[in-house]
């Protein structure tokens, strides 16, 4: 039921590893597989011996870029534009790119063959920086246009030149009016690194074919889009390849599009044999990541404390393919006008290649770049305006009804409720710090983010004889208690057990289309797929009873599993009796969602999304000045949430977000040097974990009854947490840091330079 | 490509002992696996012989040797961590090891193998290194004494023998060496590896003067730090704050730190003073425990 505390289904299963994870399938005759990787930045391809490749025993299949391009495969692929080769085609463009991969019976010797391998690369000048990679003088990764890939139709492409790999535009008002009306600007810069997703289930799949069909078992987040992309790739009807999704170990944004799937179906093709392919850790860092960002903000207020003017230009470190950087850029730059009223507002944001791994999507989806400048730039006007920050902020915040930057007006804003939730953390004034040399700040900030608009989620529910219900839907469970979530809905539409609910993992040859499993919209989305198909069944139920009592439909009633005529419960018929005296064997239904929406090619205006996320931090911190370490000791998280469905797995949901969060503030960034990833394992690249959980901490879900729209809650509570420890920090100690992450040795440093 | 390794399980030391004469450079020993299995994965080991030696009863315990504490080599970490002897002898150790990694490791890591590792960051080294340990090394046929200041070279480097085996480590009787502390320094997050650690100890007359100072850093050098010259300085003296200071900016002055992701040489140096000056603060206090800063 709606609001029920629901245990996670498969929870049990989950924790005692029994379920069927990608890496845990291996049917008869599995190959597996391995890649030989680019130790070069930037190059072309001299020679590559594959020789001692094939001398070592169980070898089946080794097969580099020159080869794949005599197959009748394309051999590139990407969701936007088909610019990543399968295996590396003449030249190498990151540290990592695969270049040669080795099919074998088993891992290990596919392992060393794969190091066996001889190649040879002439390196060429390359570029790490975005801004760097802007400059004339710099190397151009992709000098031709790559082809565009079908779909993704509402990703406006412009401004393609030199590296610049794509680039938003959004002006809404006069941007020179509002500096104008301003009586201070203030300008300030803000870095964010690249991060790792960290899904404790690294990238996986295992392929076959079964003549000339290709099926792909596969931790995807998009089932469709993989699907769709390798059918393009083997030139074959979509209706011959089938993805499988069982549950997933979290994706975070890592496991969306294509990503090892189609190196892996490449082998099974040449070799007729099921392949399996599992990226070990120090890869998993190669495949998706955050994208690096540097974001410069301009405002212009009046001596009153209002924002009139903002102009931003974003830079986003999209690596050396595209991937879905040309959407991010979208959404991460609308999102750093943040959730204010500004009638001036001009931003320009910009993917752009360089030689690192590709990054991608990533849970935040710009918006955490974004918030982190905004939210930090709204203390240091506060301060410098001498305005009390929180009230600085609500005088600013947009209001119901108003206008954001892409002029769309926003409904249901709740931005003032949920900051003054959180800021009740602050309610009683902090405890001392344990000793003189410790400083105790506190900080607060607030968020506003999308979700992917438009989109669309059909669902088929099918009732059976038994009272059992199955849902079809191409959800993807990853620990997020996404199916568990929709097998509530349904039961609550429906008037029966989660029990006697079954929602089935996708599976492309039957689960209808889903445009994806991410930007927090499956509750939201398919949710509402699922409501309609639980509408369908109860009227199909209804109509069946009416039959079968010879009754008029509005005489009935519907409760517990059963149909009765109202007033004469001996007439109580279970909906497994009702579909078995109808014959129909099953009663099915289809539901679906569809968002629509876009925003103008020109000038960013339109819809961005269907419904928009509100979250508020408030966190305080315990900085220890000897060291710079910094201790977060408390903090209230706060979200609008509409409806909760499970109160428990919406909390667990936010807590998630930010722990996420914290770890990304004060540990988390993938440290390059000359494009070599140098913390690719989890002693090096700090996590954050139970020991860093506040003493403190408290999560908010704001309800409205009024309300039916259940708000995503996967992300809402992430992109808030480094710019409220940050304001924390300098309420603590004085000291502003503007560069990801906080560590304790780069606020040392602040501390020692202070005067 | 490597050949597959060949897993010796010698029942006695001198087993050991002879497998060590015949294999010497191309064998490895295998006591509690904690650091050999990572290095093995990331093919930095890959020897021909792998000798185990971690059920070796011989090496294994706790027992008092005289006023001495003799810690046989092949004994779990975690095992120490709870031995009566150690928690009323060596209270600081025992507190030192409740620190170290986690539970499952303790449970399998060895003394010997801690300390034969070399590895600079490594916590219990801090501590042992302080008390002035010294560990006994076997090969077929004799057998040497070395203090664990002369055992530590470098960064995973030391002067073990390839034909010798550490049998046990003997800490000569801690009572001369009156209180201590061990605070650990983690710049990151709670289950980091250790960034510095400073072990002190501190005897006193009854007047108050310093009769002994033992201090050792570890996180900072590619080996353990200790200055007896700059120890030596403090003997005599009524250690105040501005002493500690003192001792503590002479071992930042002495230090060469290294430069990795949990800090910078710079970022080391700067720490330690007031990490020191915490440990020897603490020592002074008689306070005898391992902390976490």
């Amino acid at each position: 039921m709606i609001g029920a505390r629901t245990t996670t289904k498969g929870s049990l299963e989950r924790v005692t590893g029994r379920i069927g994870f990608v890496t845990n399938l291996e049917p008869v005759g599995t190959l597996h597989v391995a890649l030989r990787r680019s130790d070069v930045a930037h190059g072309d391809i001299r020679s590559i011996d594959v020789s001692a490749a094939w001398d070592v025993p169980g070898v089946v299949e080794v097969l580099t870029g020159e080869r794949l391009l005599s197959l009748p495969i394309e051999p590139r692929f990407g969701p936007v534009f088909r610019d990543q080769p399968v295996l590396a085609i003449d030249r190498v463009r990151y540290i990592g790119e695969p270049v040669v991969a080795v099919a074998a019976t088993t891992a290990e010797a596919a392992r060393r063959a794969a190091d066996q391998v001889d190649i040879e690369l002439e390196p060429l000048p390359a570029v790490f920086d975005a801004r760097a990679a802007l400059e004339d003088t710099a190397p151009v990764l992709h000098p031709e246009p790559a082809s565009r890939a079908e779909g993704f139709a509402d990703i406006i492409v412009k401004g393609q030149a030199g590296n610049i790999c794509n680039k938003f535009t959004l002006r809404h008002g006069d941007i020179a009016e509002g500096f104008e009306a301003a009586d201070e600007i203030y300008e300030h810069e803000f870095r964010s690194p690249s991060l790792h997703h960290l899904a404790m289930e690294p990238h996986a799949a295992v392929t076959w074919f079964e003549g000339e069909r290709l099926i792909v078992a596969t931790g995807t987040q998009t089932p469709y889009n993989v699907r769709d992309a390798l059918a393009a790739m083997f030139r074959l009807p979509v209706t011959d390849v089938r993805v499988l999704v069982p549950p997933l170990g979290g994706g975070f944004g890592g496991k969306t599009y294509a990503k090892v799937e189609p190196v892996a179906a490449v082998l099974a093709w040449l070799t007729q044999r099921p392949t399996k392919i599992v990226l070990a850790r120090d890869e998993d860092f190669l495949t998706g990541s955050k994208h690096e960002a540097t974001i410069v903000l301009r405002t212009g207020v009046t001596r009153d404390g209002l924002i009139v003017a903002k102009q931003v230009r974003a830079w986003f470190n999209a690596g050396a393919y595209a991937d879905i950087s040309p959407r991010l850029v979208k959404n991460g730059g609308y999102a750093c006008a943040g959730p204010y009223r500004i009638p001036h507002v001009d931003i320009e944001s910009f993917a752009v290649y360089t030689n690192i791994a590709p990054a991608g999507a990533f849970r935040g989806y710009g918006v955490s770049q974004a918030a982190w400048a905004y939210e930090s730039q709204m203390d240091l006007i506060a301060q410098e305006l001498g305005i009390d920050r929180v009230e600085f902020r609500r005088r600013n915040l947009l209001q119901e009804g108003e206008a954001f930057a892409t002029g769309e007006p926003v409904h249901g804003a709740r931005f003032d409720a949920v900051l003054s939730d959180a800021l009740t953390l602050f309610d009683d004034p902090p405890a001392p710090p344990p000793n003189e040399h410790v400083k105790v700040g506190r900080g607060c900030s607030v968020i506003i983010k999308s979700t992917i608009t438009p989109s669309t989620s059909n669902a088929i529910g099918k009732l059976n004889a038994d009272g059992s219900m199955q849902i079809l839907t191409s959800t993807v469970e990853m620990g997020q208690g996404a199916h568990t979530a929709l097998a509530q809905i349904v039961a609550d539409g429906l008037g029966i057990s989660v029990d006697a609910v079954r929602i089935l993992t996708p599976d492309t040859d039957t689960s209808p289309y889903d445009t994806t499993t991410s930007s927090s919209r499956s509750t939201a989305a398919m949710g509402a797929a699922v409501t309609e198909v639980a509408t369908g069944l109860r009227e199909q139920l209804l109509k069946l009873a009416a039959e079968q009592f010879e009754a008029d439909v509005q005489d009935l009633t519907i409760d517990d599993g059963s149909v009765a005529i109202a007033g004469d419960p001996d007439t109580r018929r279970s909906f497994g009796e009702i579909v078995t005296a109808s014959r129909r064997g099953t009663l099915t239904a289809e539901g679906k969602f569809m968002s629509t929406g876009g925003l103008d090619p020109e000038n960013g205006q339109g819809v961005a999304s269907d419904h928009w996320h509100q979250g508020a931090l408030a966190a305080e911190v315990e900085v220890d000045t000897r060291t710079g370490k910094v201790k977060v000791r408390r903090l209230r998280a706060t979200v609008y949430a509409g409806t909760v469905v499970n109160p428990v797995n919406a909390r667990m949901q936010v807590e998630g977000s930010v722990l996420f969060g914290l770890s990304q503030a004060l540990y988390e960034g993938i440290d390059h040097d000359a494009g070599f990833v140098t913390n690719p394992n989890l002693s090096d690249y700090a996590v954050a974990g139970m020991g860093e959980l506040p003493e403190v901490f408290e999560v908010s879900l704001l309800e409205d009854p009024e309300d039916p729209q259940m708000h995503g809650l996967g992300e809402t509570a992430l992109p808030v947490v480094s710019p409220a420890i940050a304001n924390a920090i300098h309420d603590a100690v004085g000291v502003r840091l503007q560069s990801l992450p906080m560590s304790a040795e780069m606020l040392f440093d602040a501390l020692t330079a202070q005067p | 490509m490597t050949d597959a390794m060949q897993v010796h399980r010698p029942n006695a030391v001198d087993d050991v002992l002879e497998l060590l004469a015949t294999h010497g450079e191309d064998a490895q020993i295998l006591a509690g696996g904690t650091a050999f299995t990572l290095f093995h994965k990331l093919g930095l080991l890959t020897p021909e012989h792998v000798i185990a030696t971690r059920g070796l009863a011989e090496l294994q315990g706790v027992r008092m040797d005289g006023p001495d504490v003799v810690l046989g080599a092949m004994t779990r970490l975690r095992d120490v961590e709870l031995d009566p002897i150690v928690r009323r002898e060596l209270p600081v150790l025992a507190g030192t090891l409740a620190l170290v990694a986690n539970l499952r490791i303790r449970n399998a890591a060895t003394v010997g193998g801690n300390l034969a590792e070399g590895d600079p960051s490594s916590d219990p080294p801090a501590v042992l290194v302080a008390l002035d340990a010294r560990a006994t090394l076997r090969r077929r046929g004799s057998e040497r004494t070395v203090p664990l200041t002369e055992l530590f070279v470098s960064f995973l480097e030391t002067t073990i023998a390839d034909d010798e085996l550490m049998v046990d480590v003997r800490v000569p009787d801690p009572g001369v060496c009156g209180h201590g502390s061990y605070v650990k320094f983690l710049s990151r997050h709670a289950e980091d590896r250790t960034c510095l650690g400073a072990a002190a100890f501190i005897a006193e007359d009854a007047s108050g003067a310093c009769t002994s100072l033992r201090l050792c850093v570890i996180g900072s050098d590619p080996a353990p730090l200790r200055r007896p010259d700059i120890e030596q300085s403090m003997i005599g003296r009524h250690l105040d704050d501005a002493a500690f200071r003192d001792v503590a900016m002479q071992y930042a002055d002495a230090a060469r730190p290294v430069t990795d992701h949990r800090g910078s040489a710079d970022y080391r140096r700067s720490v330690m003073v007031p990490l020191v000056v915490e440990a020897l603060q603490r020592a002074k206090a008689g306070d005898d425990t391992a902390v976490i800063w």
